[in-house]
């Protein structure tokens, strides 16, 4: 065999893997977005398409009267703010606690410190709903079920263990030089990290922030337990009350799931290269 | 490394307290609950000994759940590892367009669950089904995936699957990452060829990420309940009825407080094996890499 019908060769061979790869990925990218398109296209139908077999694909009687219907009909502007009031207000919280905890685990030494970090990360690991039960017959006996701060206080050990492992490594990752220098110059512990540190640290700080609004902007379940009045729905609760309402068709019911669901894309890809290397960060290394 | 007596404890002190109230103290309260059960007249709780624990191991519905969580956490691992070890393969050599179906298959990730679960309830419904009709040529009814008990189980951990494929792919990623160039380059020098690149130099590299990748699904797996609540609510006939679902249902659908605590400290209890085991080997794994 001489040498250039071996190049050949192998540049065939890379070629078909090459080419399978490329077919199993394209195979597996309509997989993951057919159900999304599905779900927007039901959205854009009218009726009577909706429910119509075969299946209408493309139609040039795409309407908006099912996001006009949903807006009215189900009070979704205000289960709209109730949810980004608390992911919002969660996430900050969130974000700031881990902040702090996360400096003290990666600048200081002290007793306790690998049994405090393994504190912090096996919540992470416990299944969420066991602990809701019992937490659900305390909050109903001292009143604070249905109200924000329940809320809040519920959604913050939630996502404060991911975030604080994240924010452990970014302050590894950045040089401890100019604090110390700031220290020898006479700087207080409290001024070194609001002055120094903090600046540094925004860009790990808003990535966690991110990720911890997304989380709550999809919760669900503890929503779906602990509040109990309209006034208190969120945007995923009312798509799951209208699941269970046989009045309401699927036009509506796809049209908020829509609106529910852009946000969230659009925040993770508008970041989309933070947000998949911050949550890589947060599951090897916790 | 500073060293300061007060101030690191004072700054993980919120953090501390949070989960120990939200995340620590709940499990000796349901060991409480466990045992006691509520008392109709007064509408507080009273000591019942052991009823609890014995009305649950004489549970039909509770043995069938944990044998429905057992295979849910299988099914789902082994798809989803074959798929995300594929998917990590692929992306690691380098193919065209590799960011590109990353961030295409991490979308159904920031999808909510209820949404999730709805939009697959609608795709395999029984008479508009979309599946149906573009399956229908291949010989495949899409509609049983939900609908018959055989196939509902798989059904589910298809959808799942789908949801999280791109995350537990992207741990794959990290662990390949880190297997050295010139180990690759070695062995292709020594003739090696792809596959036996794979099983003789890749493979055993990576094989600690993937133990602990394992045991990070069978972690997430047994703890799932919101997708299959919307999907199949643990239908048809309980075919799909995992114990976190089961438990759900009995403490916020039929109130049965005491019940539920017994089966969640069930759940507690296997998930800590598993717990105990992952942190283990993941102290292990480093201390290999470091």
């Amino acid at each position: 065999m001489t040498k250039s019908t071996l190049n050949q060769r192998t540049r065939i061979s890379r070629f078909c893997f090459n080419a399978i790869c490329q077919i199993f990925m394209i195979t597996l990218t309509i997989f993951m977005l057919f159900p999304v398109l599905w779900a927007f296209l039901t959205a854009l139908k009218p009726n009577n398409l909706i429910y119509s077999y075969p299946p209408v694909f493309f139609t040039d009687q795409f309407t908006l009267e099912n996001f006009s219907y949903a807006l009215q009909a189900q009070n979704i502007p205000r289960a709209a703010i109730n949810t980004l009031l608390l992911a919002t207000l969660t996430a900050a919280i969130s974000s700031i606690l881990s902040m702090i905890a996360a400096y003290a685990f990666s600048r200081y030494n002290f007793k306790g410190k690998t049994f405090l970090f393994a504190f912090l990360v096996v919540p992470m690991l416990i299944p969420g709903l066991t602990n809701l039960i019992p937490l659900y017959s305390v909050y109903s006996r001292l009143g604070i079920d249905n109200t924000y701060i329940g809320l809040i206080l519920l959604y913050i050990p939630g996502t404060v263990s991911f975030a604080t492992i994240v924010m452990k490594n970014f302050f590894d990752s950045l040089p401890t030089a100019i604090e110390e220098a700031a220290l020898i110059d006479g700087c207080s512990n409290f001024s070194v990290i609001w002055r120094v540190v903090l600046p540094v640290v925004l860009p790990g700080a808003s990535a966690i922030f991110i990720i911890n609004f997304v989380t709550i902007w999809n919760d669900f379940l503890i929503t779906l337990i602990f509040t109990r009045t309209n006034e208190m729905r969120t945007l995923t609760l009312t798509i799951y009350n209208m699941i269970g309402t046989s009045t309401v068709k699927q036009g509506p019911l796809s049209a908020t799931a829509f609106m529910t669901l852009a946000p969230a894309l659009v925040v993770f890809l508008i970041f989309r290269k933070k947000f998949i290397s911050t949550m890589l960060d947060g599951a090897v290394k916790g | 490394m500073k060293t300061n007596s007060k101030l690191p404890y004072i700054f993980i002190a919120p953090v501390a307290l949070l989960l120990f109230l939200f995340s620590y103290l709940p499990m000796p309260y349901s060991a409480y609950l466990s045992f006691h059960k509520i008392d109709i007249a007064t509408g507080k709780y009273v000591f019942a000994g052991l009823e609890n624990w014995t009305r649950i191991l004489r549970d039909k519905n509770f043995w069938e759940s944990c044998s429905n969580t057992f295979w849910f956490a299988l099914l789902y691992t082994v798809i989803m590892l074959i798929l995300a070890l594929i998917v990590a393969l692929i992306i690691n050599s380098k193919i065209k367009g590799a960011s590109f179906y990353l961030t295409v298959m991490f979308i159904p990730w920031v999808i909510s669950e209820v949404i999730v679960g709805y939009t697959w309830k609608w795709l395999l419904n029984p008479d508009y089904g979309v599946l149906n009709y573009l399956l229908g040529p291949f010989g495949i009814k899409a509609s049983s995936l939900i609908s018959e008990t055989g196939y509902a189980m798989l059904g589910t951990v298809i959808v799942y699957v789908w949801r999280s494929l791109a995350y537990t792919a992207i741990l794959i990623l990290a662990g390949l990452q880190a297997v050295p160039n010139d180990c690759l380059e070695a062995a292709s020098i020594d003739g090696c060829n792809k596959w036996k690149a794979f099983t003789k130099v890749i493979f055993p590299i990576l094989s600690p990420t993937i133990l602990i990748v394992t045991l990070l699904n069978i972690i997430n797996a047994i703890s799932q309940s919101g997708i299959i609540l919307v999907l199949t609510k643990g239908g048809p006939v309980r075919a799909t009825e995992t114990l976190a679902l089961y438990l759900y249902k009995e403490a916020f659908m039929n109130y049965q407080f005491s019940g539920a605590a017994t089966m969640s400290i069930v759940l507690t209890v296997i998930n800590l094996f598993i717990v105990t085991a992952y942190l283990y080997l993941n102290k292990k794994n480093r201390e290999v890499i470091s």
